[in-house]
């Protein structure tokens, strides 16, 4: 445990603790070693976070000055979120009081909803003092409450920011119920004409839930659906914008993170080198192989 | 699995721009009415959303403009407020994003969801309620005007049904609410704000209300460091109450030194209890102590 004060009482040193440190994953898989960082984390993946103690009851004792048989230990965690430098909310999970000797190593397990965090994940376990305790030195800790070990970790969670294809799934029987497009297997909801929009504020992808089979195909990251996905929406985004003249001539001044400067740079993807009039030119002359080009480019290959 | 109701973004330039408008003339401002589309288009270069994870939720936002514009027409908009009809506002706003179920998810938690509340949904009832000057009040954080709103009512509800579920909401002062929720090792933790809240209002009904300000700031500065030792929110509802309640008891004794007689502590050295004596002998009482 560090702190950047001293605590007026004897405190438990970490051997006497045995904790080593946090597993992280999704609940059901492996779980891995906490980093600062998590990756791939939006509110839909709920998380688990398992940390095993092998607390040295009798050691406690000894640390403290307190006898045994009086001795009561709270093991307490608590999770947070927000950013700053104190969460913005924390929620106590855990309280579990020890007054014995552990006869094996005491497993915890949290489940973590993600719907309830944002920007950052943080796990503090502590061991305090259970009850007011009379007995003891004049050292030892005597209120309940008081704090006597702490491990705090603190983990980005890595939501991609504005580097991620904005895209849900919805079931269009009840959410576009009545529309031409009820059932299509995806819709992308954009306006022609606002290039300097931010990208990931005014296009969305919606991918059709009442299609199981293809939801679950981009649910796994399926190459060939999502080249699919993507080369339509390269499509229908470049024609769009390439057809309506004033557009063309602002591509070049759009700035990075807007739809413009998307559109810019997946043109320059599939048509290298080339000026916004000439792949004009070449849309009206030959579509095939400008549809293909766009679509060949959407190859993402492989997703781990 | 509930899903996340997602809430538009508001980017730092976004925020920027907003207060360039405010400033530079009335062209640039929102035009009170106007339509969730129109306020969108206003800011399409700076307004995002999460790209995954959750749901966008127009209908929700479209709802709390409605809400806050109904609860702002209220309480005096567009006319200029008194500070009894800005208090009103303050606490039937935090009383709505208190109770409201979907507002509960970390999207809450983010500072650039409540920028874009205040700069572009809700910018007239911000420029109403503060100025056009204060960029704290705009910009996402502690001091925007709707995000402190959200953590006072979402922190301070006593429960639904319960009789008096926005008591505390309604009781503290403002200068309560800011030692409070301005302090972030308090904040984030909901029952140490409550009992905070309800020792204040205890005290403030034994000593007035005109004395709280030095109390809070004393107590808060105590609470702080007993909590660096003892974990008060591990401590039961009662036992948390009593330790919070004491540290307010001990600081008004301080302040206001007849709170000592008034709070009938019978632990008080012995030369407390002969100085209350010859006060009281002054005062036409009795010279020994009772």
């Amino acid at each position: 445990m560090t702190t950047s004060f001293a605590l007026p009482f004897l405190t438990l040193p970490d051997e006497v603790v045995g904790f080593r440190d946090w597993l992280i994953g999704d609940p059901g898989s492996p779980l891995f070693h906490i980093s600062s960082q998590l990756d791939d984390w939006d509110y839909a993946r709920d998380l688990q976070l398992d940390t095993r103690l092998e607390l040295d009851f009798a050691g406690a004792a000894a640390s403290l000055q307190i006898p045994e048989d009086d001795l009561k230990l709270a093991i307490v965690a608590k999770t947070g979120s927000g950013n700053g430098r104190f969460a913005r909310r924390t929620e106590r999970v855990l309280t579990k009081v020890i007054d014995g000797p552990l006869h094996e190593p005491l497993a915890i397990s949290l489940p973590i909803e993600s719907r309830l965090l944002s920007g950052r994940l943080l796990v503090r376990i502590e061991v305090l003092l259970a009850e007011d305790i009379p007995t003891g030195s004049a050292l030892s800790p005597k209120t309940a409450g008081s704090r006597l070990w702490s491990d705090t970790s603190n983990i980005h969670l890595e939501d991609g920011g504005d580097t991620r294809f904005p895209m849900e799934m919805v079931p269009f029987g009840a959410a576009f119920p009545g529309q031409k497009w009820e059932t299509a297997p995806w819709y992308l909801h954009w306006r022609p004409g606002s290039l300097q929009a931010d990208f990931t504020g005014s296009v969305r992808l919606y991918v059709n839930a009442d299609h199981t089979a293809l939801t679950e195909r981009v649910a796994e990251g399926d190459p060939t659906t999502l080249q699919a996905i993507l080369g339509d929406v390269m499509v229908q985004m470049c024609r769009g914008t390439l057809e309506d003249e004033d557009a063309r001539d602002t591509l070049i001044a759009c700035e990075d993170g807007s739809v413009g400067s998307q559109i810019a740079s997946w043109l320059e993807m599939a048509f290298p080198g080339m000026r916004p009039e000439e792949i004009r030119g070449l849309m009206t002359a030959t579509p095939g192989a400008f549809h293909a080009a766009l679509h060949a480019s959407a190859d993402m290959g492989e997703i781990e | 699995m509930t899903v996340a109701k997602l809430l538009p973004r508001l980017s730092p330039i976004g925020v920027d721009k907003c207060l360039a408008d405010l400033s530079n003339s009335s062209d640039g401002r929102i035009r009170p009415g106007s339509d969730l589309d129109q306020r969108l288009r206003a800011y399409e270069a700076h307004v995002w959303y999460a790209a995954s994870g959750g749901s966008v939720d127009r209908a929700l936002v479209g709802e709390i403009m409605g809400n806050i514009d109904a609860i702002a027409q209220e309480c005096g908009f567009p006319h200029p407020a008194s500070e009894r009809q800005k208090s009103d506002f303050d606490k039937r706003v935090a009383a709505y994003f208190g109770q409201h179920p979907d507002l509960d998810g970390g999207e809450l938690l983010r500072d650039d969801v409540w920028a874009f509340m205040s700069c572009v949904l809700l910018q007239e009832f911000a420029v109403w309620r503060y100025s056009s000057e204060q960029k704290p009040r705009f910009a996402g954080g502690v001091r925007n005007t709707f995000q402190r709103l959200w953590m006072r009512g979402r922190t301070l509800d006593q429960g639904e049904g319960r009789e008096d579920r926005w008591h505390l909401l309604n009781a503290l002062s403002e200068d309560a609410m800011v030692q409070i929720f301005e302090r972030a090792s308090i904040a984030g933790d909901a029952r140490l704000s409550r009992a905070m809240a309800a020792a204040w209002f205890a005290t403030a009904e034994r000593i007035g209300r005109g004395k709280m300000e030095v109390v809070m700031r004393r107590a808060t500065k105590l609470l702080r460091l007993r909590n660096q030792v003892v974990d008060l929110a591990y401590l039961s509802d009662e036992a948390l109450a009593a330790e919070v309640g004491n540290v307010f008891a001990r600081v008004a004794a301080d302040v206001v030194p007849e709170e000592v007689e008034a709070s009938g502590q019978d632990d008080q050295p012995i030369i407390s209890r002969i100085t209350r004596a010859i006060f009281k002998a002054r005062k036409g009482g009795t010279a020994l102590p009772t």
